[in-house]
Formats: structure tokens, sequence, C-alpha cells
């Protein structure tokens, strides 16, 4: 019995390859079909059989779908209102000026990262732990423009009023030559506008000697700091004068058109005598120059016993070799005589 | 003072070098015992072009003018192996007869520089006129000035640098012999015995107050005569 059904098993097998093949031949491309012209063509060398092949190919392949393109919405005239490099928005203004800062270094527009705003505000607490005098920095961008509309020492002297003095310095990130220092009314009372100047200046200059912006910023607040230190001397002994000199601009012009003028006069009243002495002192000059130029030296000759039997000469000088650069003049002082010289 | 051979030295009217027994004889004997003609610019060994033989020339002049008793004159030779630079400047300066020298101006008056091309050395020697106004610096400084100008063979220019500072040093000098002539005249004259004898009898006088003390006992001592 087994026997038989491998025997059936092995029958239905052998009939059912065919029928397997040609399912199999149909999943695949059909051989291309050559015909008589074909071979003539490819005898001739008008085309390779190769060609052929691979044209089938492609003429086959399908042209890959095209990539999903997103449907964006479209930009209206709204989408570029783009804020101005040196316009501060309304609300940041109200956020800068609308109250009493409530910390000692202001920056709304978040100009600073958070560690780097942490690390000054640190900085400015810890001086206002220190000093009596407060030191509140506005921090703009580098181009930023405060509205004139703004009264910045009126709505300073009104949050400031009763409390502690106070020094506010706007600064501009990376353009620190545009801070600007404003003092509240009572410490400005003591503090003379040079002064003033001085502070500023000398911080801006600690200031611009760093590359980056905030460490420029550090730099200020560390040099203002610094000159707080005298204004609170001031501010508690009464007024620094300003010390300040005139600047040459300064001088009155009437001034210096009398100066002028009677300097004009001077020289015409005194112009001949004048005149006469530099001709005199040139002429001098010149006839000293001629005279040294001409100038005889004489010697006192004095009766000397001749030696060696010489009867005119026996003074015997140096003598020096210029035969090797090694040798420099100075090794050569000590004279020797020329037989060793020779050697 | 030296003597030109063994660079020792020797005393004033020494006939002969009391350590070599060099003299003007022994030197004869080495370069001729007649007298040479020679000009103040000799180029024997033709070391300088003829543009550069009339700069030092006129360099030369330019001299005789500013010091009108003395002369510059210049030697270019090569000399032999037993020959020396200081003994030939010592015998053409004895021997030599320079002929466009002015005869008011003797070979007492000259300062010779004598080139030796060969040995690649230089040596100045002066006459007796000179013998308190020079000395072996200022010539070592003079040839010295010129060191490098003939290192770089520019002779020529060598010769020039060296009469700008001999220039220098003479015209210093001419000054200071006028303003203190007795310091140069110690130099080259012997002290006098009986000066030394009055001041070893009179005895040393210390300063001043003793000098005034000396004077008025001398006038104190006149008056009681």
């Amino acid at each position: 019995m087994s026997g038989l059904r491998k025997f059936l098993c092995f029958t239905l097998t052998l009939l059912a390859l065919p029928l397997i093949a040609a399912e199999e031949a149909e999943k695949h491309d059909p051989l291309p079909q050559w015909s008589e012209e074909d071979a003539a063509r490819v005898m001739r060398g008008e085309c390779l059989i190769s060609d052929a092949l691979f044209r089938l190919q492609e003429e086959e392949t399908e042209p890959p779908p095209p990539p999903d393109v997103l449907d964006l919405p479209e930009l209206g005239p709204e989408s570029l209102n783009v804020v101005p490099p040196t316009e501060i928005l309304d609300e940041d203004l109200a956020k800068y000026f609308g109250q009493k800062p409530k910390s000692y270094l202001v920056d709304p527009q978040k100009l600073m990262s958070r560690q780097e705003f942490r690390d000054r505000l640190s900085f400015l607490k810890y001086h206002s732990s220190d000093s009596n005098v407060d030191f509140y920095v506005y921090v703009f961008d580098e181009q930023q423009i405060i509205p004139a509309n703004i009264q910045v020492d009126s709505l300073f002297a009104q949050y400031f009023e009763g409390g502690r003095p106070a020094v506010i310095v706007f600064y501009y990130m990376g353009a620190p030559d545009r801070s600007e220092l404003h003092l509240t009314p009572e410490l400005m009372r003591s503090v003379g506008e040079g002064e003033r100047m001085r502070a500023l200046q000398s911080s801006i200059n600690q200031a611009v000697v760093k590359s980056q912006a905030v460490d420029q910023l550090d730099g200020f607040c560390v040099q203002m700091s610094i000159r707080i230190y005298w204004m609170e001397k001031a501010f508690a002994s009464g007024v620094i004068a300003p010390l300040i000199k005139p600047e040459k601009a300064d001088i009155n012009e009437h001034e210096q058109a009398a100066r002028v003028a009677a300097a004009t006069s001077w020289f015409k009243e005194w112009q001949l005598p004048i005149y006469l002495m530099l001709g005199v002192t040139i002429v001098g000059i010149i006839t000293g120059s001629i005279r040294r130029a001409r100038q005889k030296f004489y010697f006192t000759e004095y009766e000397i016993a001749p030696r060696m039997s010489g009867s005119h000469a026996a003074g015997v000088g140096a003598v020096i070799s210029y035969a090797s650069a090694k040798i420099p003049p100075t090794m050569q002082r000590e004279q020797v005589p020329d037989y060793l010289r020779r050697m | 003072m030296k003597c030109p051979r063994c660079v020792q030295k020797i005393h004033r009217g020494a006939e002969a070098c009391p350590h070599c027994g060099f003299c003007l004889s022994i030197a004869d004997a080495e370069f001729g015992s007649v007298e040479v003609i020679v000009r103040t610019l000799t180029d024997a060994a033709g070391l300088m072009r003829k543009a550069e033989r009339s700069l030092v020339q006129e360099a030369i002049e330019r001299f005789s003018k500013r010091f009108p008793q003395l002369f510059f004159a210049v030697y270019t030779g090569v000399f032999r192996e037993s020959a020396c630079l200081r003994q030939f400047g010592f015998w053409l300066l004895n021997r030599g007869a320079f002929e466009d020298v002015a005869l008011h101006r003797p070979n007492a008056a000259g300062i010779l520089l004598v080139m030796d091309v060969e040995g690649k050395a230089a040596g100045i020697t002066y006459g007796y006129l000179l013998d308190p106004y020079l000395d072996e610096d200022d010539t070592f400084q003079c040839l010295s000035k010129a060191h490098p100008h003939w290192l770089d063979r520019r002779p020529d220019q060598g010769i020039l640098a060296l009469l700008k500072t001999l220039e220098k040093i003479l015209k210093k000098k001419s000054r200071g012999a006028r303003k203190d002539p007795k310091s140069f005249k110690r130099k080259v004259t012997p002290p006098q015995i009986g000066d030394l004898v009055k001041r070893v009898r009179s005895g040393p006088v210390k300063n001043a107050s003793q000098k005034y003390d000396a004077a008025t006992l001398a006038v104190s001592k006149e008056e009681s005569k």
C-alpha cells in the first residue's frame, strides 16, 4: 500500500511541474524576439544586442511617482512686517519704563541668555549690597533708539523719589560707546557733570577693549561700580567740582582775536630790531663757520735731541693689520715688533 | 718713544736702541743710504685707481692748508719678508725727499703712512716736531678708523677716514698747546737740574696758607733790612 501511495505522489508531482514552470514564466519578463532584420542590423554593427535588451527593460520601467508637495498657505502682506533694528516694541517699552525696575538688570527683550543675565544680575546685586548707591542697567540692542517722547529723567525722578540714590545706565549691547548715564536727582546735585562724564568715559574705555558683547558689559559694569564708589563719597561729603578743562573751542573768540591783534601790533613795532637781530645772527653763524673752515693750526716747535741717528724723525706710531676681519683693531692695541707680527 | 724694530721704550737722545741696537745705519743697510725722491702720495704698489689717487691727493692738500707747518704723506709698497713697516717708515722719513712739499716744511714736520699691500698692514711714523703732540694711541685711533674701509678694499676711503681723525686730534692738540704749552714742553724737554735743586732746597709747599706765610716772611725780612 505504501509503495502505491509513493508512486501516486511522484506521478502527481511530475504532472504538476510544467504547470508551476509556466506560472513562474508568466511572472518574469518575456524574452526578446529576434527577427531576421534585427540579426542583419546586429551583423552590420548598427545596434548591440545588450542595447535592445536594456532598452526593453527601460521602456517597461515606470517613472517614479512625483514627490508629495505640501500645500503651504499663501503669504499675506502682514507676514512681511519685520521690526526695524532701531525700534523698540511698545510692549517692551512699557516693561522698560512703565514702572520702577524690579531688578537691577532690565532686559525685557531677552537680549542675553538666562545664564548671562543671572551672572550680571548677581554682580549688580552684590554692588548694591556693598554700596549706598544702587546701580541699574537697562539693556538695549545695538542700534535701538529710545523714543524721544519718553522723558527718562522725569520718569526716574518719579520712580526713585524717596528711595536710595541710584545710577541708571542705558547700555546698548555691542555698542558700549552709546551708553547713557542717568542719576537720581539728589545724586545729580552732588556729582558734577565732569565727574559723570569721566565715569561714563572710563567705563566705555574698559568695555571697548573686550571683543564679546557680554564681556563688554562686564567690563563696563565693573568700572562703573568703581566710579560709583567715588560718587558715593561725593554724595556723602557734598559736591564734586567739575574738573574738565575748557576745550579750545570754548575759548572766547573775542579774546583770541584780541590776542592775535596784540601780537601783530607788537611784531609791527619790533619788526626792524627783530629782523636786524636775525640777520646779525645768521651772518655771525656763516662767518663763524667760514672762519672755522679756514682756521689754521700751529704747533710750537721744541728743540729735540735726535734719536737713533735719525735727523728728521724717530716717532714710531702704531701698526695695524687689515688682513682678516676676525682680528679687529681692539685686538691689535698692544703693539708688537714686526717680526713677531709676520710670524 | 719706542724703537722701530723691537718696539721697546728708549731714552731721549739715544743714538741706538739699548735693547736691540737699531739705528738709522742699520735701516740704511736694509733700504739704501742715499736719499730717495718721493711724492706725498707714492702709490708704488699700484693700490689705488686714478680717481682714488686724486681724492687722496686733494685730502693731503687740504691737510697741508689746515696745518701750515706739517705735511702728510702716503707710501704703498710690497715689502720683503725681512723688511718691516716701522723701520721703513723711520728710514723713508729720514732719507726721503718729498718733491711736492715746500721747503719750509721739513721732514721733521711730516706724518707718513706706510701701507704694506702684500702683508696687509699699515703703520704711521712722524717727525720730531710732532713728538710732543702725537703718541702711539693717537696713531692707533687713526688707523682704527681706516681699518673697516681697508677690509672692504677701499684704500682711498680708509686714508680719508684716517686723515679726518688725524685732523681732529691735531686740532685738539694745537688748541691744548696754546692754552697750556708747558704740559707739552715737559714731554720732550728733560727737567732742568737747577730747578730740581731749587725745589729740593726750598722744600715742598703743602698748601696756600704756607705759601702765604713764606711770602709774608720774605716781605718782613726785606722791611727789616
